[in-house]
């Protein structure tokens, strides 16, 4: 009878603390006789396994674009698959180049080593002078492979130039691949071509999982950051003759909503729509709403957000008085920052949120408009 | 100005047949519409008056070539949508068309080549625009939404006034003193228009490119590998697609627990709740945010 092991639910030293704070139970969980619940037994528990490259021998290159500091999903997608790729070698080291500034840890991004191109000849658009830097590099380190996402950044359009230049081999907007091939569709999706790795990789989203359960060193490569000018070797023949390169940012009310970088999109819990155009006029802010608002014609149907509606891609995203159903959540998934003001915090969209007011929409708005009107009069 | 584009044809995703190419029609809808108008006004009035001198773009005269088979009746359609004609020139079946196109380019010196961001036939990778641009040494913008010819402010000279697409809203725009090789993005603003009559009026021409396959470009040698000329699609596979992918990812020892686990962590916590407070006080921490986040655009 008794050889049938028995878990006792009630035993001291039962189940662990979740990072919630909250106390589990799970097989194979128990904490060791006398130990006590501490949150901090839980993150000691969370240490990622380092992955620690002394000397490399071989190279890796992601080459990518940073905006505004951070990157996309699809380029961590592809430091992804560096480091995957990097990882079935021994010795082998992901080597990152970054176009532009970057805020965020590269080491729970896969970078063993990271080389930050943010000098004046890198900005705008000025791809001969980055493919020369890429050239250089190339030169330096010899990679096995030099990996790009197809992005509308130009990284793509830099693979492109690089293979050209260099006569490399290039498997361009790549689907799947493995420690050995990859795979990219050809002949309006009709085909499909499978080939041994290439010099160059441009990925499609969706080729990896991105999920980097290890951290990286991330060491800083300033020597190799120090990119000679290229003043010896004459301008080629085609540099472009560019007079004049500007960048500007369409108006909120000029930008299709799936471009749109700040959002405010408002839900059954906004009476007052006018209010929410004026706002959204005031902070410059591209107009989006739920399902439900669009559908009592408060919105137009170009406003609707989610999963029927627009996938929306903005660094601030303001929901207010929309409770985060699922269909709308899909459309917000890459969004950045979610602010949601809403007057019930255990509403799903709270959970989402980055930010949440817990207030009426109604009263916040005035409020938001109040102090517009403030700020612009201190400033005029 | 004489503009040349490059046309292609594709399957269609679903009935496989052989169509024109969307993108490429996307581009022939672009400069059409740049013939017939003067300067898109979003362009015009964001360059700060560096377009005053913006021209009727009437004076672009298009041509268009495509390398392929001289019979193929799908070409005839490309006349429909404002083409008096298009030049084929004759390739073989899995040809590479980039010498012989490139060798017509330097033959018709045209100040403007304009071509699809990429083919949505046959291979389909993007790149023949970067080897022709290469070959024929020109200039190139990727992804523009449209283009003009504007008079010169610096000289006498016609400049072109191009914008390529960003993301999130942003534009880049260009002068550039021409000769200029320009692809035209996806979210180029596109109106096909069909006209029956203007497909019978059109014409397709023959024209003869000879270009011997190694031309006079010289590529530099990446020491890696030992090849002569680029091989797009050597030693490639070819299959009927298979839809299916799996996605890239380090198989990981631990448990499904531990994974549940970790994620569960992860993105536990959640946001910051700000519950506490006056209305007045939470608008005040929205705005404070938004300044933040660099997105907020004091009204003008
Ligand atoms: C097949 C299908 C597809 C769908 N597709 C979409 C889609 O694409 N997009 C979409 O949005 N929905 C979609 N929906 C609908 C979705 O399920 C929800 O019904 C909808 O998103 C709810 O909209 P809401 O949040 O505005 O309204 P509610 O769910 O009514 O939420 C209102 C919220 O406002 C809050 N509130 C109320 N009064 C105030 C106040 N005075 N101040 C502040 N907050 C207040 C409430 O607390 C609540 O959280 C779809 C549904 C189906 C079945």
């Amino acid at each position: 009878m008794n050889s049938i092991p028995r878990i006792d639910p009630h035993a001291a030293n039962r189940g662990f603390l979740a990072a919630s704070g909250r106390k589990r139970i799970a097989r194979g969980r128990d904490l060791a006789e006398g130990e006590a619940f501490t949150a901090s037994q839980q993150s000691a528990q969370h240490q990622l396994p380092q992955i620690v490259i002394k000397d490399p021998k071989e190279f890796v290159l992601v080459c990518l674009h940073s905006r505004e500091g951070t990157l996309s999903n699809l380029d961590r997608e592809v430091l992804y698959v560096g480091r995957v790729l990097a990882g079935r070698r021994t010795d082998c080291a992901l080597t990152v180049i970054v176009f532009g500034d970057l805020e965020i840890d590269m080491r729970q991004h896969g970078a063993d080593r990271v080389i930050i191109l943010k000098d004046d000849r890198y900005t705008g658009y000025n791809q001969e002078e980055k493919l020369s830097a890429l050239e250089h590099l190339i030169d330096k380190l010899k990679p096995q492979n030099i990996l790009f996402g197809e992005s509308a950044e130009g990284d793509g359009d830099l693979a492109r130039r690089l293979a050209v230049r260099q006569n490399m081999s290039i498997a361009p907007g790549v689907i799947e691949l493995d420690d050995n091939k990859v795979r990219r569709f050809c002949d309006g999706g009709w085909q499909q071509g499978t080939h041994e790795l290439t010099d160059i990789l441009i990925l499609n989203s969706g080729t990896a999982e991105a999920d980097f359960d290890f951290e990286t060193q991330a060491l800083m490569e300033n020597k190799l950051a120090q990119i000679p000018t290229k003043a010896s070797t004459k301008e080629p023949a085609n540099a472009s003759k560019v007079l004049q390169e500007m960048m500007r940012s369409l108006s909120a009310n000029e930008v299709p909503l799936e471009e749109a970088n700040f959002i405010l999109s408002g839900g059954n819990g906004v009476k007052d729509f006018d209010k929410l155009l004026r706002l959204a006029k005031a902070i410059g802010a591209s107009v989006g709403g739920s399902r439900v608002v669009v559908d009592d014609g408060k919105l137009p149907r170009e406003c609707q957000v989610g999963a029927t509606g627009k996938t929306v891609v903005a660094s601030v995203y303001i929901a207010v008085g929309i409770s985060g159903a699922v269909q709308h959540l899909q459309g917000i998934k890459d969004c950045r920052y979610v602010v949601a003001v809403n007057l019930d915090e255990s509403c799903d969209m709270v959970k989402r949120a980055d930010l949440s007011l817990i207030c009426d929409a109604e009263e916040w708005m005035d409020s938001m408009l109040e102090l517009l009107g403030e700020e612009s009069r201190k400033s005029a | 100005m004489k503009a040349i584009i490059l046309l292609s044809l594709a399957r269609h995703p679903l009935s496989g047949k052989i169509i024109c190419s969307p993108n490429d029609l996307r581009a022939l809808s672009m400069m059409s519409s740049m013939m017939g108008s003067t300067v898109d006004a979003e362009l015009k009035e964001s360059s700060d008056g560096a377009s005053n001198g913006a021209s009727n773009g009437a004076s672009f005269e298009l041509k268009a070539v495509h390398a392929g088979d001289p019979n193929e009746s799908v070409m005839n359609e490309y006349l429909g949508y404002g083409l008096p004609a298009v030049d084929v020139i004759k390739t073989k079946k899995n040809e590479d068309p980039c010498p012989k196109l490139a060798k017509y380019l330097q033959q018709e010196k045209p100040q403007l080549v304009v071509a699809g961001m990429q083919a949505l036939g046959g291979w389909g990778s993007g790149l023949v625009p970067y080897i022709l641009a290469e070959q024929i040494n020109y200039p190139l913008i990727s992804g523009t939404i449209s283009v003009a010819l504007q008079d010169g402010q610096y000289n006498n000279d016609e400049q072109l006034l191009c914008s390529q697409y960003l993301p999130k809203g942003r534009r880049r725009d260009f002068i550039v003193a021409p000769p200029l090789f320009i692809t035209v993005h996806l979210r180029a603003p596109n109106k096909p228009q069909f006209v029956w009559a203007q497909q019978q009026q059109g014409e397709i021409q023959k024209v003869a490119a000879n270009a011997n396959a190694n031309n006079n470009v010289k590529y530099k040698k990446y020491n890696k590998s030992d090849k002569s000329s680029i091989q797009l699609t050597d030693n490639w596979d070819l299959a009927p697609a298979d839809k299916k992918r799996s996605r890239l990812s380090i198989r990981s020892n631990r448990s499904g627990f531990e994974r549940m686990q970790r994620a569960v962590s992860l993105s536990g916590g959640g946001g910051n709740i700000v519950k506490d407070g006056s209305v007045l006080e939470k608008a005040q921490i929205t705005y404070n945010m938004i300044k933040q986040n660099d997105v907020y655009s004091e009204k003008k």
